[in-house]
């Protein structure tokens, strides 16, 4: 026993760094859940709130690129008035209802931490729980679809963006309504992979891709990226689609997160199909 | 007097370094593909003689900051502990014919640039490496891992030489002044 003792004194700093190990693969791999109960990411009070003081006093040097991407975005939604349209008399004009029923909500967020040199990037936003973001809401920005809310504390929330390896959307073509799934490939930032389409469709470079309206992320028709290229692997069905993200993800700033009303009513009425 | 100087010189380059790393390196690198891992100077530049518990406990709280400002799970801490294990095992290794001497310390201008490089480079590289292997956990992309690997050692190697020796440099002037 003694010896044991005098073993383990002796080759304590081995013992310690197997123990620091063990402790970094434990939380790393087998307990995802431990990261999310001890706030051990970047979305927690204190890295929160180091980050977004650090992102207020750094804003004033790129408010004029932001005023642009803003300005860009309300000159797009201004156009989409039904002011901008001209009114053909002779057809019968078709307006969307306004007082129909919302269905997504938008909370505008910005973005105070983000990665794209990983293989597994994320980005932190200033807005969390209090603002009544949950995890599982899509992100948005002025350029489209942005990532994936994936952990939430009061104030803060981080969400895995679309250079992630555990990202998937659905997508699909705007020409031809075809849809896929969108997913990353761990090394190209600047493209992201449609898959999941068969070698019969038609898919030509220059495609533009949108986000499926079967989607509870995002809402429908948000723009992803233009097909860059097309090819189909020898003996596959399948094409191998490459897109070119139409989001930079190196310059984020402004994000909105997409609240679905009926997402969880969606969802119910889903699981009862698959539980039958 | 001597102690509590050289706890403080320990806890302010702590902090300086960790805060260099979070707010500008890790965002300064947002347009490359690489990232700089500057706060490695915490470990290496502790004394030769520190007690290895005590270069443990710092790697693995300096790593383990990193890993939260950043979302790497705990992949930073796991090889920066690495690295704060190996550390003697190269110092020996490394060591000048002479022995080392008491008054020797771990950067450019005690032991000269040819020894920290040795040292310095080998540590990063044993990092980086441990780093991108558990990012990747996969063995598919082996060019891909090597490159990042060696164009991240060096940038990071390059950037802590230069830090040293604006530090450094400055504290001996206020010291001969």
């Amino acid at each position: 026993m003694r010896n044991l003792i005098l073993f383990f004194i002796r080759y304590y700093a081995f013992f310690l760094f197997l123990m620091m190990e063990a402790f970094g693969f434990y939380i790393t791999y087998k307990q995802k859940h431990f990261q999310q109960v001890y706030f051990i990411h970047s979305a927690n009070r204190i890295s929160g709130s180091i980050l977004n003081r650090f992102q207020k006093s750094i804003d004033y040097f790129h408010l004029n690129a932001e005023n642009n991407k803003l300005l860009m975005e309300n000159a797009k939604l201004r156009s989409m008035l039904p002011g901008s349209h001209r009114i053909d008399s002779s057809k019968v004009m078709q307006t969307a209802d306004s007082l129909g029923q919302i269905i997504y909500t938008y909370i505008p967020a910005r973005v105070i931490n983000n990665s794209t040199s990983n293989f597994n990037n994320y980005i932190t936003i200033d807005q969390g729980k209090k603002q009544g973001i949950e995890p599982g809401m899509g992100l948005i920005g002025p350029q489209g679809i942005v990532g994936v809310v994936n952990h939430v504390s009061d104030h803060f929330a981080t969400a895995i963006s679309v250079l992630h390896h555990k990202f998937s959307a659905k997508a699909k073509i705007k020409r031809n309504n075809i849809t896929g799934i969108l997913a990353w490939n761990k090394i190209d930032r600047l493209h992201a992979q449609l898959q999941d389409i068969g070698r019969f469709n038609n898919v030509l470079p220059g495609d533009t891709i949108l986000t499926s309206s079967y989607s509870t992320i995002f809402p429908g028709d948000i723009l992803i990226g233009v097909v860059d290229s097309v090819y189909i692997p020898l003996g596959s069905n399948y094409f191998n689609i490459s897109v070119r993200l139409s989001t930079l993800f190196s310059s984020l700033d402004h994000v909105y997160v997409v609240n679905y009303i009926f997402k969880r009513e969606q969802q119910l009425l889903e699981s009862i199909n698959a539980n039958e | 007097m001597q102690m509590s100087k050289q706890v403080l010189t320990l806890i302010l380059r702590f902090v300086i370094l960790i805060l260099l790393q979070v707010l500008l390196f890790d965002r300064l690198a947002i347009n490359a593909y690489i990232i700089p891992r500057i706060y490695l100077l915490i470990v290496l530049m502790l004394p030769l003689d520190s007690p290895t518990w005590f270069v443990l406990l710092l790697s693995f709280m300096s790593g383990f900051i990193v890993d939260i400002f950043s979302n790497t799970g705990a992949m930073q801490m796991m090889a920066t502990v690495l690295i704060g294990f190996i550390r003697p095992f190269v110092v020996s290794l490394i060591a000048p014919v002479e022995g080392y001497d008491p008054e020797d310390k771990p950067h450019v201008f005690s032991l000269g640039y040819r020894w920290f490089l040795i040292y310095a480079g080998t540590l990063t590289l044993i990092h980086h490496l441990a780093y991108f292997s558990l990012e990747i956990m996969s063995l598919s992309y082996p060019g891909y891992l090597i490159k990042k690997v060696v164009f991240t050692s060096l940038l990071s190697l390059l950037i802590m030489i230069l830090l040293q020796s604006l530090f450094i440099v400055s504290r001996h002037r206020n010291r001969y002044s």
